[in-house]
């Protein structure tokens, strides 16, 4: 097992021997972990370390599961469009627990906001690319992941970033599966065609209503008629008319600063955003959409040269 | 002298004929029949293939049969032409039935294979189509070439599979996930387990412990052996089987399989590459495996999750104490008053007592209990997984291990004995694999078998082998209870996964298919090859099968609990 003294970083709290002539920085904080930047001493080479959090709570029943599972799934896959693990690493206490992958230069998130660009929306060949990508990193994950799951029952809905959230499980469906992931897929897919994230809610209810608003309320829906009825909701939503198509133009190469967008694309889009997530298109099923078979060849981002 | 020849001809389900859309033969104006062909037609061609095999030598060939094909045209301009949309050419179309065309390939290639196969130099002269319209001719999908089907859907499908295998070979040969007789080894040539400068002060800092180091023998310097692996077994079905009561049967049956095969597959890894110091060090290291494959199977979701299901377990408890019988059978939750103790018997071996084996077996009046649940209670399902997490199986211990020396034995397992790879590959892997490729999606295994034409029942009325939903269950079944049995036998614990779930799943066929158990296991090890893409060793594979069918029923009462 390798120790972590291998690694340098600016930070103390990744217990070090030597630190770097330059700091290398801490990248991003989530609900599981801190990413750190660092060196590999061993190597040169420049890393990502994943700190996993460990709550006095957490460790009343040994290893965090949410942790254990993560680092299981990742340890597992082997996908060119999934980051790698390549070695775990514990540091002077248990506690210090280490995750570490390949380092890249920025997510997504970031090539849109600075990378080469950033100023110029996304060409339609490179929104496909990346669409792909992320499409077969899920359709894999998804297949992969089966094993880990037993079938889908009452299960938190306290996941996924409220922006990216499903409806579904805003509505406290305990019962999902991979569909929640396409949803997020799709707002993705809007995000990359404008550059900004599509439905950025405020709050829950706040993030509803702006669904309901871009999508339209779910009428006649056995799905949510089901649902709302299984939970004796008392709210009554307006009654919406999809807006995405006035948000998403087809054709155009309007001033909006959107990516072009063919009707294909438009289509998987909807697809993707499908209210109902039993009629919501898989990561697979995507993969063989005309979108991809149909139109510009994909072509590699700018910001990945 | 009259040859058997047997004709496996891959064939597409109707619903995913392979038809390819070509341009018309140039300078073609008029088709077969006469009638005129508008410039720019297309033509609808279907491809298929033919693999032989013949009694004797089972040798194999594949022939592009597209010559075969029938050619229809259609304007593009009129839509009233009679194809699906998926292709499928219906009335206007020609579609001959699949027995006269097999038959054509077989009197046409014959030859060919004559040519290949000196077991077929005897015969005199090509057998005619009527004879090859009985008994012999079998048609079936070996899914041979996969990746050339035109079919999108079908290519993908067997893509997703086929990725999915070969992340498991790479895992299965991967020397982290070795497993090897470690019943058979000398002691003192392998590293202590844990290693000894990995328990450090800092690790009992973190977890409040004043223990600095695992368990010291306490009594048992005797070395593990394969009873103490199957005593630790049966200990485990037991406690899964109560943590899992309010599942239905089938859920049960296939989440006690998934758990304990991992969990045993963590514990035969460690003891692979480390030398067990004593008994109740095994102890311990078995019920953490126990409850770390718990928590990667996702069977313990959260922290949040194993809480609620205590509090909850702890109510149900507490409302059920007004009975006596229920508190003594649950009584086995509370750490106070743990019963399930493991003990080192006077034979040096572990054996839980037997009050242990009345707490958690006994699980006739919970399940009554549940029974009587109405719909209301159903989020109560889940209270009894609270066993399997620390605390849970800390008290079915009755205090001969500590809480920290749980958190440290899972700390070790996870950074020494598992060096953090917690995604072992077990032979349900696969079983789940070749289900999905026979059985359970489309296109699903043809077998035509002509000798049987009247057979409407597990053949269905056109005669080929289609499974209904029960079928489909039932073989499931069946095969999980077959690699439950390899699981609990040390004699298989060196076998490679998929080979293993492979001797399982041909075992259970054998009773599906009526053309014979050699025929019925090449046409299934031909598909699983050809859609996998991995090479199987057939005779160890066939001592598997052998041991795990004769045996299987020799051991009944000695090996299952």
């Amino acid at each position: 097992m390798p120790k972590a003294d291998r690694w340098s970083s600016d930070e103390e709290e990744i217990v070090l021997l030597s630190l770097l002539p330059k700091p290398i920085s801490h990248l991003d904080e989530g609900t599981y972990g801190v990413v750190w930047k660092a060196r590999d001493n061993a190597t040169q080479e420049i890393v990502a370390i994943k700190q996993i959090k460990f709550d006095s709570d957490m460790t009343k029943e040994g290893f965090p599961i949410s942790a254990l599972r993560e680092i299981g799934v990742l340890l597992s896959l082997s996908h060119e469009s999934i980051v790698s693990v390549r070695e775990m690493v514990v540091g002077s206490t248990p506690d210090k627990v280490f995750m570490v992958m390949d380092c890249f230069e920025m997510d997504l998130q970031a090539a849109m906001k600075k990378g080469p660009g950033a100023s110029t929306p996304f060409a339609q060949s490179e929104v496909k690319y990346m669409m792909r990508q992320i499409l077969s990193a899920m359709a894999h994950v998804t297949s992969i992941a089966r094993k880990y799951e037993h079938p889908a029952r009452n299960m938190t809905q306290m996941v996924v970033t409220l922006w990216y959230r499903a409806p579904e499980l805003l509505f406290s469906e305990s019962c999902y599966g991979p569909e929640i992931d396409t949803w997020s897929i799709g707002c993705i897919f809007g995000e990359l065609l404008i550059k900004e994230a599509i439905l950025k809610g405020t709050g829950e209810l706040d993030q509803i209503q702006k669904i309901f608003k871009l999508l339209g309320t779910p009428t006649d829906d056995e799905y949510w008629e089901q649902l709302w009825s299984k939970q004796g909701s008392t709210f009554k939503w307006k009654n919406n008319d999809s807006d995405l198509a006035r948000t998403f133009a087809v054709n155009s190469f309007s001033a909006t600063g959107q990516s072009y967008l063919s009707p294909d694309g438009f289509d998987l889009l909807s697809r993707l955003l499908s209210l109902n997530p039993k009629k919501r298109i898989t990561a697979e099923d995507a993969l063989r959409h005309s979108y991809f078979s149909c139109g510009v060849t994909e072509q590699v981002p700018m910001f990945y040269v | 002298m009259e040859t058997t020849l047997r004709a496996f001809i891959t064939l597409f389900k109707d619903s995913s004929s392979r038809w390819v859309e070509e341009d018309y033969p140039r300078g073609t104006t008029t088709d077969a029949d006469g009638s005129f062909i508008p410039t720019g037609s297309l033509v609808y061609k279907m491809y298929k293939r033919v693999v032989f095999h013949t009694d004797e030598t089972s040798s194999e060939m594949t022939f592009d049969c597209s010559s075969f094909s029938e050619y229809d045209y259609y304007d593009s301009e009129e839509e009233d032409f009679g194809v699906d949309d998926n292709g499928v050419i219906a009335d206007g179309g020609v579609f001959r039935e699949d027995e006269e065309l097999a038959a054509e390939v077989l009197t046409t290639l014959l030859p060919s294979v004559s040519a290949h196969d000196s077991s077929l130099s005897s015969s005199s002269s090509p057998p005619s189509s009527s004879l090859m319209g009985a008994p012999h001719l079998l048609t079936y999908d070996t899914y041979q070439d996969w990746k050339t089907f035109p079919d999108t859907d079908e290519r993908l499908l067997l893509q997703e599979l086929s990725d999915r295998a070969s992340s498991l070979l790479q895992r299965e040969g991967c020397s982290d996930y070795t497993i090897q007789n470690y019943f058979q080894r000398l002691p003192g040539c392998c590293p202590r387990f844990p290693p000894s400068d990995q328990v450090t002060k800092e690790a009992s800092a973190v977890f409040s412990s004043d223990s600095s180091s695992l368990p010291t023998p306490s009594g048992s310097t005797l070395p593990i052996d394969s009873k103490c692996r199957s005593i630790m077994m049966n200990w485990s079905f037991r406690v899964v089987e109560f943590s899992l009561l309010n599942h239905d049967g089938r859920h049960r049956q296939q989440l006690k399989a998934r758990l304990l095969s991992r969990a045993f597959s963590y514990v035969d890894r460690i003891c692979t590459k480390f030398e067990i110091a004593n008994r109740d060090q095994y102890k311990l290291l078995t019920i953490v495996c126990l409850h770390l494959a718990a928590k990667v199977s996702g069977l313990l979701k959260s922290d949040a999750h194993v809480y609620d299901c205590y509090e909850r377990f702890q109510r149900r408890c507490s409302d059920d104490t007004a009975s006596t019988s229920a508190s003594s059978s649950l009584s086995s939750s509370s750490p106070s008053t743990s019963s399930a103790e493991m003990s080192v018997e006077s034979s040096q071996t572990i054996v839980p007592t037997p009050h242990s084996q009345d707490s958690v077996a006994d699980s006739s009046l919970p399940l009554q209990q549940e029974q009587q649940q109405d719909q209301s209670e159903q989020s109560y399902s889940t209270e009894y997984i609270w066993l399997l997490s620390l605390h849970g199986l800390h008290s079915l211990c009755n205090d001969e291990f500590t809480m920290d020396e749980f958190k440290q034995m899972e700390c070790t397992i996870l950074q020494h004995g598992l060096d953090w790879r917690v995604s072992s590959v077990v032979a349900l892997d696969w079983v789940d694999i070749y289900l999905e490729l026979m059985v359970l999606r489309p296109p699903s295994l043809l077998l035509r078998c002509n000798d049987d034409e009247n057979n409407n029942n597990t053949y269905g009325k056109n005669n080929f082998l289609t499974f209904t939903k029960a079928e489909c269950d039932d073989i499931r079944d069946k095969t999980l209870t077959q690699s439950e049995y390899a699981l609990k036998q040390p004699c298989f614990m060196t076998c490679a996964p998929s080979l293993l779930g492979l001797a399982a799943f041909l075992n259970v066929m054998k009773g599906y298919c009526s053309i014979g158990r050699s025929d019925c296991d090449l046409l299934l090890l031909s598909s699983i090859e050809g859609a996998i893409g991995f090479s199987i060793d057939y005779d160890d594979l066939y001592d598997m099968q052998v041991k795990m069918m004769f045996e299987h029923d020799d051991d009944d009462d000695e090996c299952l609990v």
